[in-house]
């Protein structure tokens, strides 16, 4: 028993010892991007990416960072990486206009269908564990409302309880479902940023094939399929061609 | 009188005689019909009257190198008149071959004669004899035309110069010189440099003193790979020649001659490229140097800047243009303006090209130049080389920062701006942050994930199963309960149902069981056994309002029996109500 505690105190010392070198780190990068000093701060982040820790925030920091350097690629990585953890924070969104304006490549969106985007619309409201806490939140209040449904003797208090609890429990159905296919929809849909000047793009995988386009640096590309070093992708408007994987970043 | 009329006779009787010899002759006659293509020839239109509207032939094939000259004898020989006029040409043939001397037409006293079309013979150029008096001798070896090419084995491209100088030796005396032939300098751009004033220098050709005039100057830059031919340029040079006669004074007596100098064909072996040329060649060959600058590097969206571009130094910048620029696409880019200050000279061309672009920043933010690349091929070092421009960025301060927000902004923008200078500014990064560990496996999915989701329904599923099992139960119970109350009903009744056949004692019993009843359940006392109050007693415990009027109904009946008569049939279904009736209260109670 006594050491089982030992071991708990040293678990949680280590714990809040490498949260707390994490956190001056946080601080010095801020500061010294306050100072201008760019590059250093980009450092004290990494230091932290390093230390098996991220968060929006951080990623948001290290766009910053970059577009402060000219680094249209790594800031749009860095703020698209941002958004993926905290889908609705303004600050990042802003931020990442401020990059895609430096970009030379213009894409024009797919005229979608409103349905699928008033879809996606609400699926970007929350990220995938905020959905599905949300619905499990719901399901526990439905499990309380249903338990006072059982074991209440009148009739009309039992009506209402059990009409809220069957409406809870759809909801939070809708819920987690959302948070399903949300995860399902990212896992299928791997977005990478180009990372080289000028990238051609290709009828096949390989060099002796037709070159269909170029795209340049910082613009953002979905990963359909990948085969040895080359990856197939499609862009926004639709167009799809093979290029090389190692001229682009995967947003994970 | 007679002698008048015998001069009149012999007047005409001469005019009779010339009549008689008045046949009119028109023709061409060649001093030669066969030559080589470096002699000259003299072709004489002779007529032996006098005529108007001589139009000569065209000559074509020859150069007319000197004529027409007229000239007109009118002899008297023996009394016969003899009338020639003459129109000479001096030709000479540009080709070899078969050539025809075309007629020539005269109106003599309104008829119009023509000569008949003369052919001639033009061979290879003939050994010009060496008779050092022959003025055509001295002119041959006395004046040269040459051909300078700085160099005859250039890449694609890579300018060369060719420079024609006339060589002649201060014996003769060059008083005219005019240009036959123009080279026309086919797969090569050709430029040539204007000589203001032709001067005579002095130089030394195959050892000897020559003078010299630089006649022509070009630069040339071949366009195509292979062996290409310069045509020659034929100069027609008028030579005063000394000869050996010396006038009254002493002083030599010159000879004129005209004569046609050739500079030979030249070939050019032009060196194709190297065929590893960088993807940003685009046929630029010399040294050159490439700036890319901006007239601004900050300003409020909407207005304009202009980015040029500038190729500078030797080569062929006339032949290529200027690469584009790269800007971001919210950089509103307009077609470029082309400058050039090129200037031409021997050793090619120099200066600079350049492209100025327009451009419009649409929205607030940095906007990246990208630097440009430009290759060019050095022939000096045989090698391609490529340079890059500085990167620029552009700062727009103030403007809307993106399209949907540029279409609502813009009316507000004029009164909000003192207040709120800018909502959309680039925002400062996060002080604060909370951090996860990276890697940590999703929660969805993950045992935790589907232990959460199963709990509840499980909780659900017990609750029910064993709520299940206390209801089956509580059933009994009242099962048991309700065999009670009958059991009851029926002791209450055991006296009613003994007298079923006798009305009277049977009424007399069920009055009293039903008071029993009431007086065990409620505590009543029996005294007191009015309707209302029986009524009043059995609502206030909430009994349904079917087995109460029931109730009372049976009270009724007992009371009404007393006095009347009733049938069996009331009698036994009076006794299942009552039975009936004190169940259902009984399980109410």
């Amino acid at each position: 028993m006594k050491i089982l505690i030992i071991y708990c105190c040293l678990f949680f010392s280590g714990f809040t010892f490498s949260q707390t070198e994490n956190e001056l780190n946080f601080k010095s990068g801020v500061e010294l991007y306050n100072n201008g000093n760019y590059n250093e701060a980009i450092n004290s982040f990494v230091k932290i990416i390093n230390n098996g820790e991220h968060s929006g925030s951080l990623y948001f920091n290290l766009g910053n960072s970059y577009y402060k350097l000219n680094d249209t690629p790594n800031s749009i990585y860095y703020f698209e990486k941002a958004l993926k953890l905290n889908p609705n924070d303004k600050d990042i969104i802003n931020n990442l206009t401020y990059s895609q304006n430096m970009l030379i490549d213009k894409i024009e969106l797919l005229p979608s269908n409103q349905l699928s985007d008033f879809l996606n619309s609400i699926s970007m409201f929350f990220s995938v564990n905020q959905w599905l806490s949300v619905g499990i939140v719901l399901i526990y209040i439905f499990l309380i409302l249903f338990i006072l449904y059982y074991f209440k003797r009148d009739s009309n208090s039992k009506k209402k309880y059990f009409t809220f609890s069957s409406i809870l429990f759809c909801i939070s159905i809708v819920f987690i479902l959302t948070g399903i296919s949300k995860f399902e929809n990212q896992k299928s849909n791997i977005e990478a940023i180009i990372f080289d000047k000028k990238i051609d793009f290709r009828t096949e995988p390989n060099y002796r094939s037709e070159i269909q386009f170029n795209l340049h640096e910082g613009t953002k590309v979905n990963i359909k399929e990948e085969l040895d070093d080359w990856v197939l992708v499609e862009l926004r408007n639709g167009a799809s061609g093979w290029m090389e994987s190692k001229s682009i970043k995967k947003i994970d | 009188m007679k002698f008048r009329l015998y001069i009149f006779f012999v007047l005409a009787v001469i005019s009779n005689i010339n009549a008689q010899d008045n046949a009119v002759t028109f023709e061409a006659v060649l001093t030669k019909k066969s030559l080589g293509i470096n002699e000259n020839l003299r072709v004489d239109f002779k007529m032996n009257k006098d005529g108007d509207n001589f139009t000569p032939p065209s000559f074509k094939g020859f150069t007319v190198v000197g004529g027409p000259n007229q000239s007109v004898s009118n002899m008297w020989v023996n009394g016969k008149r003899t009338f020639s006029k003459t129109y000479s040409y001096f030709l000479s043939p540009i080709k070899k071959g078969s050539l025809t001397i075309g007629q020539a037409t005269i109106e003599i006293e309104n008829n119009i004669y023509k000569t008949l079309p003369v052919k001639i013979s033009v061979s290879e150029s003939v050994t010009v004899s060496k008779d050092p008096n022959d003025p055509s001798y001295v002119v041959n070896e006395n004046l040269h035309l040459v051909a300078e090419i700085s160099n005859s084995s250039p890449y694609l491209n890579e300018g060369i110069s060719i420079v024609y100088k006339l060589y002649y030796s201060p014996q003769i005396n060059v008083t005219n010189v005019g240009e036959i032939e123009t080279p026309e300098f086919e797969n090569f751009w050709s430029q040539n440099i204007k000589i203001p004033r032709l001067q005579i220098e002095r130089g030394s050709f195959k050892g000897d003193n020559y003078n010299f005039v630089t006649w022509k100057k070009t630069v040339l830059y071949p366009q195509k790979s292979g062996k290409l031919e310069i045509l020659p340029l034929s100069l027609d040079v008028s030579v005063d020649v000394p000869t050996n006669r010396r006038d009254f004074f002493g002083n030599r007596i010159y000879n004129q001659v005209s004569k046609k100098v050739t500079a030979g064909k030249r070939s050019i072996n032009v060196k194709a490229l190297p065929i590893n040329a960088p993807e940003s060649f685009n046929g630029a060959v010399g040294k050159f140097e490439i700036k890319l600058n901006t007239n601004k590097t900050e300003l409020n969206a909407s207005e304009s800047l202009q980015a040029t571009v500038k190729i500078s130094g030797n080569g062929n910048l006339k032949l290529f243009s200027p690469p584009s620029i790269q800007v971001p696409s919210s950089l509103e880019k307009y077609d470029p303006e082309y400058n050039e200050k090129v200037s031409t000279s021997l050793v090619g061309m120099k200066g600079f090209i350049s492209n100025t672009y327009t451009l419009v920043p649409q929205f607030q933010g940095k906007y990246p130049i990208n630097s440009v690349e430009f290759t060019f091929f050095n022939p000096q070092l045989n090698k391609y080389e490529s340079i890059n421009s500085d990167e620029i960025i552009i700062n727009v301060l103030e403007g809307p920062m993106s399209l949907d927000e540029s279409n609502t902004n813009i009316p507000n923008t004029e009164t909000t701006k003192n207040i709120l200078p800018s909502i959309n500014q680039f925002k400062f990064i996060k002080t604060e942050s909370d951090f996860v560990k990276i890697n940590s496996k999703p929660f969805i999915y993950s045992i935790s994930f589907y232990s959460i989701l199963i709990f509840p329904i499980l909780l659900i599923l017990i609750l029910l199963i064993f709520f299940k099992s206390k209801n089956i139960s509580s059933s009994k119970l009242k099962e048991s309960k309700s065999r009670r109350a009958n059991k009851l009903a029926k002791k209450y009744l055991s006296d009613a149902r003994k007298n079923l056949d006798n009305k009277d004692v049977f009424y007399i019993a069920l009055e009293k069981a039903l008071h029993n009843f009431l007086k065990s359940k409620f505590s009543i006392e029996t005294f007191d056994y009015s309707k209302e109050k029986i009524y009043n007693l059995l609502l206030r415990k909430e009994i349904e309002k079917e087995s109460l009027e029931l109730f009372i109904k049976l009270i009724e009946n007992c009371e009404f029996a007393r006095f009347t008569p009733a049938s069996n049939v009331a009698i036994n279904n009076d006794y299942e109500n009552a039975v009936q009736v004190i169940t259902e209260i009984d399980k109410v109670i």
